[in-house]
């Protein structure tokens, strides 16, 4: 036996049935190497052990019990783990689970942003088809009429354009993708349904201001910068030609429109008039539907807010008041809060440097988030402003109870802002019912759909 | 080999072997017990396959005996000797105690070997040799016996948790 190989001999040492050729050639090489002298000094115990005559007795004793049945019986249960045929097992199990686990939590969330590429395009897609010109329009630049006039009228000249109209849109996908959001769109494509939160703050605010468009309609804007999109020409080059720097764009006046009429759905008065915005979003939801995401949009509403300031009059009744109004009011002023579904309500106070807090529901209430009945407004008193003079609101609304809220998912409440329509209404800007709110809709049809508003005032 | 040679041999392998467990200068005093013990009281073994084993069996024992006497001592819990019991020149309860619970782990772990290695570690314990216990067993080779054993061992320690004390 090689020198290497004897260690093989030392359960016989211990035993004490080696030969006298194993003893002598294990023994020799114990004195030339240490390991083995080592492994022989510890196997002294088991040695002492075995040389006991009723120790021997009894391990032979235990040794001829006919089968290890009763000796596997008698473990406990968790010895059953140290088999490596179990480890394997429960090993792949708990692969199994965290891959479904996770697995599904990331199909949902790659759901969720495919859904929002798809419905711009497709919006966009079907928009040249049904808007109709109306040489009437006082506001269309001359260089888009000819544009109009040169391409209308012939189907094969659109083609190419719409060609562009893809390349156009493949770029500006691959752009999306590789800046992931975080570069801002160029203002006025017609794809700009979701409009980045600073963009959406500017038109609200100017919609607010009963100002800001004087003489005209907020509706009529939108139907004059609507014009400006000739179908042959491109959107993102249509728009800025005609429209000034800080005005609103077709696409977020349409948006702020369809806020209202998707929030009351079909059947409001408001919406009816409407119809044009109305039509070009159901057609917006077939294509939801077509994707395969939602089903018949007709039955199921998406999430939708409506939240306003009403302070209490010199009469003593309440009325409704813009933001700035609020923000100026000496009175005690309430923000009241009205959904589309039954879902649960947070507003977060942003305190600057101080961090963000939950105002709502109470610390006392004990609970993350209050559920709200679907059309049912609810008052919320608001809270006094942060240290620096501002009063920064997050509403933050969903089908599901928030769970804890963590300084990441502040971070990351631009998310679910990111695809929002939203509409302000104030007396001056409709022919319906006199109201001063902000109607915000998540066009999702989604159990995930998730709705996170910014409402900015100074007081 | 002769008995000085061989006693040259084991005082470097079991200085080395008592430095990885005590002290050194403990070490160097356990060493020197181990040889005069082995020169003066076993003047007459002069065998290498008697003296090796021999060694083992005194430096065990003074290993134990410098492990009582430092628990005597207080060296691991610090008493007073005035509450300590007088010394039973016989087996302690502690140590009887401590024989005992290794009979016992050794039977429950020898309970859980697989069948070939308990037929092996019985045949062993018959007091078959290797070349025996193959031809019981019925293998042409007896380096698949020392295989076995070899894997049984280490099974059955690994089942003792690692060490046979």
């Amino acid at each position: 036996m090689p020198d290497h190989d004897l260690e093989k001999l030392l359960g016989g040492f211990a035993a004490n049935t080696l030969t006298p050729e194993e003893r002598s050639q294990l023994y020799k090489a114990a004195l030339h190497d240490q390991q083995l002298f080592n492994a022989l000094a510890d196997e002294q115990a088991l040695k002492e052990l075995l040389s006991d005559p009723a120790v021997r007795r009894k391990l032979l004793e235990t040794l001829k019990r006919p089968a290890t049945s009763d000796a596997v019986g008698s473990l406990p249960w968790w010895a059953w783990f140290k088999r490596p045929a179990a480890l394997a097992f429960a090993g792949g199990l708990a692969a199994v689970i965290f891959a479904i686990t996770f697995g599904t939590r990331i199909y949902e969330e790659s759901l969720d942003r495919a859904d929002r590429p798809v419905a711009t395009e497709d919006v966009e897609q079907a928009r040249p088809s049904v808007q109709t010109p109306q040489p009437s329009d006082p506001l269309r630049s001359p260089e888009a009429e000819s544009r109009f006039k040169t391409h209308a009228p012939d189907e094969p000249a659109q083609a190419p354009a719409k060609k562009d109209v893809l390349t156009d849109k493949a770029a500006k996908r691959e752009r999306s993708s590789a800046t992931k959001l975080q570069e801002p769109r160029a203002p006025g494509t017609a794809s700009d349904n979701a409009m980045p939160i600073r963009e959406r703050d500017e038109t609200r605010k100017q919609a607010q201001a009963p100002a800001a468009v004087p003489g005209r309609t907020a509706e009529q804007a939108a139907a004059s910068t609507d014009k400006k999109l000739s179908p042959g020409a491109p959107p993102s080059a249509a728009a800025p030609a005609t429209a000034p720097p800080q005005a609103p764009t077709a696409s977020a006046l349409a948006s702020r429109q369809q806020a209202r009429a998707l929030f009351y759905g079909e059947s409001s008065p408001y919406a009816d008039q409407k119809d044009d915005q109305a039509s070009r979003l159901g057609r917006g939801m077939d294509q939801f539907a077509a994707a395969g995401k939602a089903g018949a949009i007709g039955q199921v509403r998406p999430l939708g807010l409506r939240y306003s300031f009403v302070t209490r009059g010199t009469d003593g009744q309440s009325r409704e008041v813009s933001a700035a109004i609020a923000a100026g009011s000496k009175e005690p002023v309430r923000i009241t809060v009205e959904t589309t579904q039954d879902a649960y309500l947070q507003i977060l106070q942003d305190l600057g440097s101080a961090g963000t807090r939950l105002w709502w529901p109470p610390q006392e209430a004990g609970k993350i988030s209050l559920k709200l009945l679907a059309g049912k407004r609810s008052e919320i008193p608001l809270p006094p402003p942060a240290e620096n003079g501002v009063l920064a609101l997050t509403i933050r609304l969903s089908p599901k109870p928030f769970g804890p809220l963590t300084m990441q998912e502040v971070g990351m409440l631009d998310r679910f802002s990111a695809n929002l329509l939203i509409e302000s209404v104030s007396p001056g800007n409709t022919s319906g019912p006199q109201e001063q709110a902000t109607y915000v809709v998540n066009p999702q049809i989604s159990p995930t759909a998730q709705i996170a508003v910014d409402v900015p005032m100074s007081r | 080999m002769r008995r000085d040679e061989i006693l040259t041999r084991l005082r470097e392998r079991i200085l080395a072997f008592a430095t990885s467990r005590v002290a050194k200068d403990l070490a160097e005093d356990l060493t020197q017990e181990v040889l005069v013990l082995l020169h003066e009281k076993y003047n007459r073994v002069t065998e290498l396959t008697e003296l090796v084993p021999l060694a083992f069996q005194v430096l065990r024992f003074k290993m134990l005996d410098l492990h009582r006497k430092s628990l005597r001592r207080g060296e691991y819990h610090q008493e007073t000797v005035d509450e300590l019991p007088l010394a039973n020149p016989g087996d302690d309860p502690a140590t009887l105690l401590d024989q005992k619970q290794r009979v016992d782990r050794l039977l429950a772990a020898v309970a859980q070997l697989g069948e070939r290695c308990r037929d092996l570690f019985a045949l062993k314990l018959e007091g078959n040799s290797f070349p025996e216990i193959q031809t019981r067993m019925g293998q042409q080779s007896i380096n698949t016996i020392y295989t076995w054993d070899l894997r049984c061992r280490k099974q059955l320690l690994s089942l003792m948790g690692g060490s046979w004390e």
